[in-house]
């Protein structure tokens, strides 16, 4: 194998065979491989093309940004850190801790159930082929402005679904916010503990508020929420 | 148990992923005179300075090409020896094509070490389908004599900032 200099800079070959952007999947599909592999991300041309891409001298600058960055001691993280997901209720930004978040889905139609849908039970929708049971959080927190319907038609809306462990199985529950603002960690010291004033009957979910992009935060504990949601059902 | 595979001059061969700290693009280090060739010099990770050894020179007696393959696998082992004197040391090892893992599971046979004297970091040899790779064992890569030194200059106050783990 020679390494002299002529090879060691040789220009950028492109693959000789690109053939997922003819018969792949960037293409018109007709390789007969891709019954067996799917997606072309599964084929060993691919794979074999991709090894050609990085079997090529580092472009200039790129090697000497990576060693600035690997040289600075390791950024140290609280261990203490919550990863929560931030929405918006009303006027209210609140956070659940992620764990219990299933997933965020568009608004979807909710099933009234008649009798039943009151202040705190909206009714039942469909996701992902179950039906799943559906709350007003904001009838349960007594969220004046927020209580009043399910939130609206704005862009920003979304449903979320969390779910916990309980002895008679995995419980769900959705629940539409006006806004989702992404999952955040937050670190432990920052939180702070709900003043008494706002521990009351109506905001007993709130155990934590922190400081984030200049709004406080409610963190609501999902063992609170969900049980409050449980009682409030089952009457 | 996994491996992170990689190849030196035309052969396949891989370390023990629990070894491995971090896989970086390669690194520009500062030699160091009169060390064996395929100790390239030392860099800087994190703050720490850490050997860097060319498995090119210590494999296939050619240094290997800097290609964006070409990577740094930084791996952390304990001293051999007195357990209270232990030292966590960290290397860094150049390899090529440092691009996937396998897991030893999937080998299809197995051939066991045979520690030549030379090279006591040889391991097990093990075939998966088309591929042979041999396992390198990192804590013997550097000759003794060298690790000792190593050593011996972790523990001493040399102003290097070493974390306690």
């Amino acid at each position: 194998m020679s390494h002299g200099d002529a090879d060691h800079r040789r220009p950028v070959v492109a693959p000789m065979e690109d053939c997922w952007r003819f018969v792949g999947v960037n293409g018109d599909r007709s390789c007969p491989e891709l019954t067996t592999f799917i997606h072309c991300r599964n084929c060993p041309v691919l794979a074999a093309a991709a090894r050609r891409f990085f079997d090529r001298p580092a472009p200039e600058g790129y090697l000497e940004s990576w060693q600035e960055i690997h040289e600075q001691p390791a950024a140290s993280f609280a261990t203490d850190s919550k990863s929560l997901l931030v929405f918006r209720l009303g006027d209210e930004w609140l956070a659940i801790p992620t764990p219990v978040l299933v997933e965020v889905t568009p608004l979807r139609h909710v099933h009234r159930l008649p009798h039943r849908s009151g202040n705190v039970l909206a009714g039942i929708t469909n996701i992902r082929g179950q039906l799943q049971l559906c709350v007003r959080l904001g009838g349960l927190l007594d969220l004046a402005e927020a209580a009043a319907e399910t939130p609206g038609s704005a862009p920003t809306a979304r449903m979320l679904v969390v779910e916990r462990k309980t002895t008679r199985g995995p419980e769900r529950w959705a629940f539409g916010v006006d806004e989702v603002a992404g999952i955040h960690l937050v670190p432990g010291a920052s939180l702070r503990s709900a003043p008494a004033t706002i521990r009351g009957t109506a905001m007993r979910a709130t155990v934590a508020l922190f400081s984030w992009r200049d709004r406080t935060v409610g963190l609501l504990d999902e063992a609170r929420l969900l049980d409050g949601l449980s009682s409030m059902i089952s009457r | 148990m996994q491996l992170l595979s990689f190849t030196v001059g035309d052969e396949e061969y891989a370390i023990e992923s629990c070894r491995v700290i971090e896989v970086l693009p390669l690194v520009t280090p500062r030699p160091i005179p009169h060390m064996p060739a395929f100790v390239r010099g030392i860099f800087i990770h994190r703050g720490q300075l850490v050997p860097l050894v060319d498995l090119g020179w210590l494999l296939a007696n050619h240094p290997l090409r800097e290609r964006l393959s070409t990577r740094v696998i930084v791996v952390e082992f304990s001293s051999a020896g007195d357990p209270v004197q232990q030292q966590t040391i960290r290397l860094g090892v150049m390899a090529e094509t440092v691009l996937s893992l396998c897991s030893t599971s999937d080998a299809e046979a197995s051939l066991p070490a045979m520690h030549p004297a030379a090279a006591p970091y040889l391991g097990r040899v093990l075939r998966f389908g088309q591929r042979t790779i041999q396992i390198l064992d990192v804590e013997h890569l550097l000759p003794s004599a060298l690790m000792s030194d190593l050593v011996t200059s972790a523990s001493a106050s040399t102003g290097i900032p070493r974390d306690s783990t």
